[in-house]
């Protein structure tokens, strides 16, 4: 009985099984880099929003040197062309949108900007606060 | 326990196998190559948007200071003169060896288009941009503008030579202590 089992059992080679282990690692291993590699071009949008709150803090820091900086809202006060930015590449335009908020502290002016914009459906946002001295 | 029909390879195993062989080695070589291409223009892309934020950041924390600027688009230069001491009087006064200038080397979009920047006698030996290992990039845009009495306004726009993409990044800076402010 035993004898007739082994004569029609093939099974796997050692070989096959060589084989196939390292084609099952080599395909993980790409696997697992892959996600990684996908463009993503957060990052520069990301680094145009900083660069764009800064702008506008400049701004705001000249107004307070002319004695014009009060509390409140505040538009984008840069050149408009700087809120539309083709960096995330594929000839998709992203709109940044840039809110200021003043408040008052006596002869100290607390600015907040924030910096929000949609990529892909998704929301993104950047804020950053300053004190600004105003005499 | 010998087996005594041992048969090896039979012709039409070997004629499935072969293409089967071919198909899986050509898809995961494509995979493969894909990928390392992916990588090295994803490493080209982050050298782009460091140079890009390098000499943004530099020029912004160079300007601040500053008690004289004066900048020239047509060539893409920008000059800032600085307070320093005069031992002698112990005022404050600016001198010509304090000044700091970032300028374009070459034509711009050509493949020499790189920020220098040099203190006043030093020479143009160590360019911002340009000729990182991981990426070259050329400059495509550099100029700057006066949107406020001492406010300049600088405008960057960088192109990678490995993956051609381009960033473009424009940022300002308040000089509260900027006493002579020219764009040409």
């Amino acid at each position: 009985m035993m004898k007739t089992i082994l004569r029609n059992e093939r099974g796997f080679m050692l070989l096959n099984t060589v084989f196939l282990t390292l084609i099952t690692a080599f395909a993980a291993t790409i696997l697992l880099n892959a996600a990684p590699r996908v463009k993503n071009p957060q990052s520069v949008l990301r680094l145009t929003a900083i660069h764009l709150a800064n702008e506008q803090f400049a701004l705001m820091e000249s107004r307070a040197l002319a004695g014009e900086l009060e509390a409140g809202n505040y538009p984008f006060a840069g050149n408009d062309a700087d809120l539309t930015t083709e960096n995330a590449g594929a000839g998709k335009p992203v709109i940044f949108d840039v809110a200021t908020r003043v408040t008052d502290s006596g002869n100290l002016r607390g600015v907040k900007v924030t910096v929000s914009w949609t990529f892909g459906g998704d929301n993104f946002m950047f804020a950053e606060e300053r004190t600004i001295r105003v005499d | 326990m010998i087996k005594i029909r041992s048969g090896g390879f039979a012709l039409i195993e070997f004629a499935i196998a072969l293409p089967l062989l071919i198909l899986l080695t050509y898809g995961l070589a494509t995979v493969g190559g894909k990928i390392f291409y992916l990588g090295r223009i994803q490493l080209a892309d982050y050298v782009l948007e460091e140079e890009v934020h390098d000499v943004l950041s530099r020029l912004i924390y160079d300007a601040r200071a500053a008690k004289s600027v004066e900048a020239f688009n047509y060539n893409g230069t920008v000059t800032f003169a600085y307070r320093t001491i005069n031992e002698s009087t112990k005022g404050v006064i600016a001198v010509k060896s304090a000044e700091r200038v970032y300028l374009l080397y070459g034509k711009l979009g050509a493949e020499n288009s790189k920020v220098n920047y040099k203190r006043v006698e030093e020479f143009l030996s160590s360019p911002i941009t340009g000729d990182n290992y991981f990426g070259r990039t050329r400059v495509t845009q550099f100029f700057f503008s006066k949107p406020a009495d001492n406010v300049l306004r600088v405008t960057l726009e960088m192109q990678s030579e490995v993956s051609g993409h381009k960033i473009k990044i424009s940022t300002a800076v308040c000089m509260p202590g900027c006493e002579s402010f020219e764009v040409h």
